[in-house]
């Protein structure tokens, strides 16, 4: 389990990267769904509404993760 | 009643002690309250409404309830596994981050303490629970 260990630095940059991409997608395809809601169009399937929630959840959570850590090697020089 | 976000008394409580103990620890005081697990209880009480407002803003978040305990341990698992997992094992981070299972417990027993004063604080008025109240989203 040495994934981001083994890539250093550079791994954490590419995997802050990717759930920022990744959060951008979620909230690309959030943003797609608003008007054909507001056109009456049948709304998602509920375990797919249910999944995007939660995958927007746990991306995010991965964004904020990555946050408090740069705030953290901030604060202790880094 | 609506969840208030960066406003919300959970949120500011939680920060104001995080402050306060990084200003005692600045000034080299140190007490057993604000040493060890301390930060690692507040967590869910400062992070979990910083999520849920990111959510909200861009819209994946379509209400303004509190926040769910599925929002809140969700957050908390994805925290335990990069800080006691991933970042132990990553060089950079390896100095300031431990693999304690304790720190766990710590985020759990903040997230009950936060679910539980969110669910005391936003609970459901009379007013709310009207059958022509207006709906929050």
């Amino acid at each position: 389990m040495d994934f981001l260990g083994s890539a250093g630095v550079n791994g954490l940059w590419w995997s802050a990267s990717g759930s920022a991409l990744l959060f951008a997608a979620v909230v690309l395809i959030e943003s797609m769904r608003q008007p054909a809601a507001s056109t009456k169009s049948p709304p998602l399937p509920p375990w797919l509404d249910a999944t995007l929630a939660v995958v927007g959840i746990v991306v995010a959570a991965v964004v904020v993760g990555f946050i408090m850590a740069f705030h953290h090697a901030i604060q202790h020089g880094h | 009643m609506r969840f208030r976000y960066l406003r919300d008394p959970v949120f500011l409580l939680f920060t104001g002690l995080y402050v306060l103990g990084r200003a005692l620890r600045n000034f080299g005081v140190h007490h057993p309250l604000f040493d060890g697990y301390f930060n690692d209880v507040l967590c869910a009480g400062v992070w979990v409404p910083v999520t849920v407002a990111g959510l909200r803003r861009v819209g994946i978040r379509r209400h303004d309830l509190a926040p769910t305990a599925l929002e809140t341990v969700l957050c908390l698992g994805v925290w335990a596994i990069m800080y006691k997992v991933i970042f132990p094992q990553t060089p950079r981070l390896a100095g300031h981050t431990v693999a304690d299972p304790a720190d766990v417990t710590a985020y759990a027993l903040g997230g009950l303490i936060a679910i539980v004063a969110w669910r005391w604080l936003y609970a459901p008025t009379a007013e709310d629970l009207a059958p022509n109240a207006p709906r929050q989203a």
